[in-house]
């Protein structure tokens, strides 16, 4: 198909100093949780976004010297040559689709780690490590900062040999040249401190010296936090931001700006923010400068990146979180294709991955962290390599995923959905308070399935294990789901006595899902610990219900900390009256009084309440699997060769593990796989 | 099972009475030297730095111990703990690093163990994205609660898991080990879970009576020695006491050894969490397992192991003696002092550095980073910096070296420098050695801290080339005026009082009326009489903690507040954080979470909400602030600023080492000092990595494709 001429504008090619973009899709720097120890995975990695049609891919954050080590996640190095060979792979992967490949060059100062380096962390000031340990970070004297500079310069240097064509000078995210920027940070009595025009030296430095590095053989680009959120006390878009973009205006060849102040702020979750959510703070930067400008905003509309170029407010069309889900998004608009864009949903399983030191994920694209290990490609899958028929049994989001991965390959399948409508779980989570976006799972998948000849959709139609041994097909997907627990048998580990409570009053998230109507004062047992106990419990406070939160954890949805989002959801509730009850365990519930331990102690205290919402641990549907495997004759007579659970039906988990499950199971169909094989790594080699 | 002595048995007449720890021991098909037992422990490397894990161990294997363990080793990849870092036995590409370190741990003559672990329910696969499988259906028990599930195990799904097995047996065998530990103690190995009815739910034969949950155990075992038992020893290491609701007691553990007396070849017993299990010297003391143990070497004519940070060779005796213990288990006794059983052997008592309990080993592990050892500061960097915890270079070019400050850092520079052979000065402005050490052991439950200067005043008050000098404070002219060649400052840092840590940046408004502590002054003596205290803890490892359990115990009525969601909140990395906020709940003491401090009042402090700000003011008489720390640099900076004068004095450097160039726990001021010691005339890096590190080769050979890709 033809490209929609409204988008032809994001097709010009752009030029960054020395060098020209071809298009205006620029993958800004975002963590993969790989770093230096997967050089290989990460290379794959970037390539798919290049082939994809990004015009600028960037790596993420790349250490410029063992004084600033991020361990334990997954950060780059560039630290000898051994490095520039590793990260020459991944700038050849990128070039060979014509796309810039730029390299962020990072120190993270305060904001280090060192935990594998054990060298002394440095900063503008003496402050405990921004990190919790027990470390301190020192103030950089001058001859510190000197090598500091002679650092940043030797990697520019390296960068160069490793065939990157833009080099970052990365002032964002609380990082040194940041904290040099902030006067939350910077105290300094000598030239470093001070007047802006003494804090803005170091980064003027570093870009300066980096231009000289790379001798016009490479563009310099700027990272810079324009606002960090902490009024007019802090850098502020409106306030000391603008005043360094002033300062410095011509003097990179490109600026890249966000917010920062927390990671969180800037890879906010689509439940905190809405698409360009940046604008307000970013779109002063064009009128300052001439050079180029970047920025993210999550942006997946191609409607809305063409309006962000017309109006001027930057000129490259800045993602992260758009590329991973989709790494093909250029692709498909420039190919007219946009209907198939696979949008981001705004989860944050992305961040969860590089916050928990693991490999990328993606909820909407199970291929994300897979290019190298297994093989996976976003875009293309192998042709069917028999004439076997499969019938998916339920329509969420692994049943979806597995029967449009198998349409895709050729496959004749049957997707039968008890329902009257496709998307299991994501149609009941969707209507959570911030969740809307969820629900782009299922209407990417549904969009392709209508495309897909050879997938039949069964809509309301529940399946005995009867109805499956008459359909004649070969292969049986069993994707039925799983629902939550009511023994109050959580993450503790430790079941409650609800023998003597009105089992009336006790409602799972699958109750109140359904439409049950909780009598007030709400008791909210959160023994799960990610959206869910936090999501319900916003959802009664929106009603007017009394609502208390009890969790064994120290905080409310402990886990969304790995998604960035927890600080967001327990100020949520805390401004909104709900009671929390932190470090206690429920153990018993009789009518009306629940008693809670404290995890600490044992000592009990008992809270009243009108309906008590376990939100514990959940339980596979697996009856029909178990039906239908009861009887090996039957499905052998009835030529049925495979039977196998994906997604929550075989373990309750995320979302975006029902979707990989489901996308595994259908490329290794007809495959041949030794049961026993691990995926790919990349060891040391002694 | 014992025979005849072993070579390296105790040479002095002294150490005869240790005679007993020396003997051979017997384990299945193989014999230990001696009974020096490192047990199975972490540090953080791993996977990930094999060669430095594999010279770790071999420098112990050099220091005697007659059984050196690896670290709990995955044996598939249906089972892993990511992010924590640990060995790997997935394939046979697997096998060449576990090859190198039985290797390294053969060398001196010690026996190598393989601690083999499926991680059950304890393992979230996030690097693999395999469905966990456990005994029954049930979330994940990990530290961080991820949102994942095990799936219950079917008959198929226990084949197969009998079937990994055996490939990790061959597999340990051909990398040369000679113990095969089945790992089902801490919560962290799947034979426990099926063990303990908190975890195994199942109503078939692997769930409900003691020996249908025993099954499993039975079965790997059995598998174990007819795969390769002939030639390897198999052992079992098991939970003393799960310490959890419906988890497996003592008592069940009883049974369970008395069931299966001659099963494997060797009982190995933990205690049943890992928080229990490695209790801190300020929650546990030495030999505290041995209630859960005794009597269980009655119940089997097997050897058996057992720990409790024993550092003392008179308790190592006694647990043999009474028929406690077969063999002394240790992992950090062994971290602390890779060479305890060769200086028990050689009757060099007084060299034993011992263990001082603060767990800052298991910090390594927790945080995925390279363990860290407040004693022994070589440990982790014997392969990546050639550090070695008993040798160290010779001296170079250069001879007379200063140390100004006697506390930790200072303390160790003087150590490993008078063993290189330099003329050392050690100035000390006070009159006793140790400095923050020295004050900080005489809080409540930090005793065993003051080891950390015990072991160091010991060693270099036999150096006749370290001379000490107590109420020595010294100032640049000083310094300038004695011309040593070298100068390290290491004079410590002094808590602050205006506010600033990690929540407060700057500094904020305190009212002078309000009477004003910090942790210098408590320890010092000067603290609040009584009445309504608030400790406010912005630092986050023990002090604050230990400040409110103080001053709790004298009367006060104190009220902690700190920004964190938990008290002490980094101890968790130490494995305290639930003991301390426990024993502060028990005491009374009133806390504060998720607040900051925003203001003192006379009478009052202004706390607001980390989440929300919403500010709430209480009435205290009395503030303690546990806040951030400065550098005490101003000698160092003196110095600095008459640079030019140096030369003429014969001053070829002044560095500042230890809390005074950046305030941190104490095993960073022993590193710094160490680091000091070793780096001493040695030519300068440049832009060279002061370390050698592990990394993937980048091999441009096409990757081979997956059958299953596109």
């Amino acid at each position: 198909m033809a490209r929609n001429p409204r988008y032809d504008i994001l097709f010009e090619p752009v030029p960054i100093g020395p060098v020209t973009a071809p298009n205006r899709f620029y993958q800004t720097p975002h963590a993969t949780g790989m770093g230096y120890t997967k050089p290989k995975a990460e290379a794959a990695l970037r390539g798919i976004k290049a082939e994809g049609g990004w015009g600028v891919v960037s790596t993420e954050y790349c250490s410029i010297h063992p004084s600033s080590d991020d361990s334990p996640f997954g950060f780059l190095t560039l630290w000898d040559e051994d490095d520039v060979r590793a990260l020459a792979r991944t700038a050849e992967a990128i070039h060979a689709h014509g796309s810039l490949a730029a390299v962020e060059l990072w120190h993270g100062g305060a904001h280090a780690a060192n935990r594998l380096t054990r060298e002394p962390l440095v900063g503008p000031v003496t402050r405990p490590s921004h990190y919790l340990q027990p470390a301190h970070v020192r103030a950089l004297d001058n001859e510190d900062l000197k090598a500091l500079r002679r650092a940043h310069r030797k990697a520019a240097e390296r960068a160069l040999n490793a065939g990157f064509d833009i080099v970052y000078c990365y002032a964002g995210h609380d990082y040194l040249p940041f904290q040099f920027l902030s006067r939350r940070t910077n105290t300094r009595g000598d030239d470093y401190g001070g007047s802006l025009a003494n804090r803005t030296r170091l980064l003027r430095e570093l870009i300066e010296e980096t231009k000289e590095a790379v001798a016009g053989r490479a563009a310099v680009a700027v990272r810079l936090a324009v606002d960090e959120l902490h009024g007019p006390a802090g850098i502020a878009a409106d306030g000391e931001g603008r005043e360094i973009v002033e300062l410095l205006a011509e003097l990179p060849d490109l600026w890249d700006v966000n917010i920062a102040g927390a990671l969180g702020n800037d890879s906010c979750s689509a439940r905190f923010s809405e698409e360009g959510f940046q604008e307000r703070y970013v779109s002063f930067v064009k009128s300052v400068t001439t050079k180029p400008v970047v920025s993210v905003g999550r942006f997946t509309s191609p409607d809305r990146m063409a309006g962000q170029i017309r109006r001027g407010v930057q000129d490259f069309i800045g993602a992260a979180r758009p590329s991973i889900a989709d790494p093909f998004l250029p692709a498909k608009i420039r190919e007219g294709r946009e209907d198939e864009i696979r949008e981001c949903i705004g989860c944050n399983i992305c961040r969860a991955a590089n916050n928990e030191g693991v490999p990328l994920r993606c909820t909407q694209n199970p291929t994300m962290g897979e290019e190298w290990r297994r093989g996976w490609h976003p875009e293309v899958i192998a042709p069917k390599a028999s004439e076997a028929r499969v019938l998916v049994v339920g329509g969420g989001p692994a049943g979806l995923e597995c029967a449009t991965a198998l349409g895709r390959r050729g496959y004749g399948v049957m997707l039968a959905e008890a329902g009257d409508r496709l998307g299991g779980r994501l149609i009941r989570e969707s209507r959570l308070p911030g969740l809307s976006t969820w629900m782009r799972v299922a209407d990417y998948r549904t969009g392709l399935l209508s495309r897909l000849a050879n997938v039949e959709v069964f809509l309301a139609s529940p399946m005995s294990a009867g109805d499956i041994v008459e359909t004649g097909v070969e292969h049986v997907v069993i994707a039925t789901g799983s629902r939550w627990r009511r023994d109050g048998l959580g993450a503790h580990g430790e079941a409650a006595d609800l023998a003597a409570a009105d089992p009336t009053r006790i409602l799972t998230p699958d109750d109140v899902l359904a439409g049950a109507a909780p009598a007030g004062p709400v008791l909210v047992y959160d023994d799960e610990h990610y959206f869910m106990g936090g999501a319900l419990a916003e959802r009664f406070l929106a009603a007017g219900l009394d609502v208390t939160l009890a969790t064994p954890a120290a905080t409310v949805s402990s886990w969304t900390a790995m998604t960035d989002e927890q600080a967001f959801v327990q100020q949520r509730l805390m401004e909104q009256g709900a009671r929390l009850v932190l470090s206690h365990h429920l153990t018993a519930a009789r009518d009306g009084t629940a008693t809670l331990a404290s995890v600490y102690t044992g000592r009990p205290q008992e809270i009243t309440f009108g309906t008590l919402v376990l939100v514990t641990g959940r339980l596979p549907d697996d009856d029909l699997h178990r039906a239908l495997t009861a009887d090996a004759g039957r499905l052998a007579a009835a030529g049925i060769s495979s039977v196998t659970r994906i997604g929550d039906c075989l373990v309750p988990s995320s979302i975006a593990d029902a979707v990989w499950r489901g996308h595994r199971y259908a490329r290794e169909l007809d495959a041949g796989f030794a049961p026993d094989a691990p995926p790919r790594r990349e060891r040391p080699e002694a | 099972m014992q025979d005849k002595p072993g070579k390296d048995a105790p040479r002095s007449a002294e150490a005869n009475r240790y005679a007993v720890l020396f003997e051979p021991v017997r384990i299945g098909p193989v014999t230990a030297k001696n009974r020096f037992f490192q047990v199975p422990h972490c540090n953080g490397g791993g996977y990930r730095d094999p060669s430095a894990v594999a010279e770790m161990r071999r420098v112990k294997s050099e220091g005697g111990w007659g059984v050196i363990f690896t670290e709990q080793v995955e044996i598939h990849h249906t089972s892993e703990i990511t992010p924590f870092i640990e060995l790997r036995i997935w394939d046979d590409d697997d096998i060449p690093a576990l090859a190198n370190m039985a290797d390294a741990i053969h060398e001196h003559g010690a026996l190598a163990g393989i601690e083999l672990a499926y991680s059950g329910t304890n393992g979230p696969n996030l690097y693999t994205r395999e469905v966990p499988l456990g005994p029954s259906n049930l979330p994940i028990l990990t530290f961080t609660s991820d949102p994942v599930q095990a799936r219950a195990m079917d008959r198929e799904d226990l084949r197969n898991l009998r079937h990994w097995h055996r490939l990790a047996f061959r597999r340990a065998k051909q990398a040369g080990y000679d113990i095969l530990c089945l790992y089902g103690a801490h919560g962290f190995g799947v034979i426990q879970h099926f063990l303990s009815r908190r975890t195994n739910h199942r109503s078939d034969e692997y769930g409900g009576s003691l020996l249908n949950r025993t099954r499993l155990m039975r079965e790997l075992v059995e598998d174990a020695k007819e795969t390769v038992g002939d030639t390897c020893a198999v052992s079992l290491r098991l939970s003393l006491d799960e310490m959890a609701a419906n988890g497996l007691s003592n008592a069940e553990l009883r049974e369970i050894v008395e069931m299966h007396k001659d099963l494997p070849d060797l009982w190995d017993f933990a205690h049943g969490s890992w928080e229990s299990c490695s209790g801190t010297s300020r929650f546990k003391p030495e030999g505290a397992q041995e209630d859960l143990v005794r009597g269980m070497k009655q119940l089997t004519d097997k050897p058996v192991v057992g720990v409790g940070r024993f550092t003392s060779p008179d308790a190592m005796v006694r647990q043999v003696k009474q028929g406690i213990l077969d063999f002394i288990g240790a992992a950090r006794p062994s971290i602390a002092d890779p060479f305890l059983p060769a200086k028990i052997a050689e009757g060099r008592l007084d060299d034993i550095r011992e263990c001082i309990g603060c767990n800052i080993c298991v910090t390594g592990d927790m945080t995925m980073s390279l363990s860290r050892c407040t004693q022994n500061p070589s440990f982790m960097e014997e392969w990546r910096k050639g550090w070695h915890p008993e040798r160290i270079r010779p001296k170079g070019e250069s001879a007379k070296v200063l140390i100004v400050g006697g506390g930790p850092a200072g303390l160790e520079a003087a150590r490993a420098l008078g063993v290189r052979g330099y003329e050392v000065a050690l100035a000390e402005s006070g009159t006793e050695l140790g400095g923050r050490v020295a004050r900080e052991c005489r809080l409540p439950g930090l005793s065993a801290w003051g080891r950390v200067r015990d072991y160091r005043t010991q060693q270099i008050g036999r150096m006749t080339n370290v001379e000490t000098y107590f109420d020595s404070s010294l100032t640049a002219d000083d310094v300038i005026g004695f011309g040593f060649e070298h100068v390290a400052i290491a004079t410590g840092a002094t808590w602050r009082r205006d506010g600033v840590a990690r929540a407060n940046t700057l500094p904020i408004a305190i009212d002078p009326a309000m009477p004003l502590f910090t942790p210098d002054d408590v320890m010092a003596g000067r603290m609040p009489a009584g009445g309504r205290v608030l400790v406010y803890d912005d630092d986050h490892y023990y002090m604050g903690g230990v400040l409110a359990e103080l001053l709790g115990a004298q009367g006060c009525e104190v009220t902690i507040a700190t920004p964190a969601a938990r008290v002490s909140d980094w101890t968790f990395n130490t494995l305290e954080q639930g003991f301390i906020q426990a024993r502060l709940i028990e005491a009374d003491v009133a806390i504060m979470t998720n607040r900051v401090l925003s203001n003192i009042g006379k009478s009052e402090a202004t706390l607001a909400c980390s989440y929300t700000g919403r500010e709430t003011v209480e009435s205290f008489d009395a503030v303690v602030l546990v806040t951030a720390r400065l550098p005490n640099d101003a000698l160092y900076l003196d110095l600095k600023t008459r640079e030019s004068a140096w030369a003429d004095a014969g001053i070829r450097s002044v560095k500042v080492i230890g809390d005074a160039a950046a305030p941190a726990a104490i095993a960073w001021a022993t590193y710094a000092g160490r680091r000091y010691g070793e780096e001493l005339d040695m030519a300068p890096l440049g832009d060279a990595l002061p370390f050698r590190r592990e990394v993937v080769k980048p091999s441009r050979r096409a990757a081979p494709a997956r059958p299953s890709g596109s």
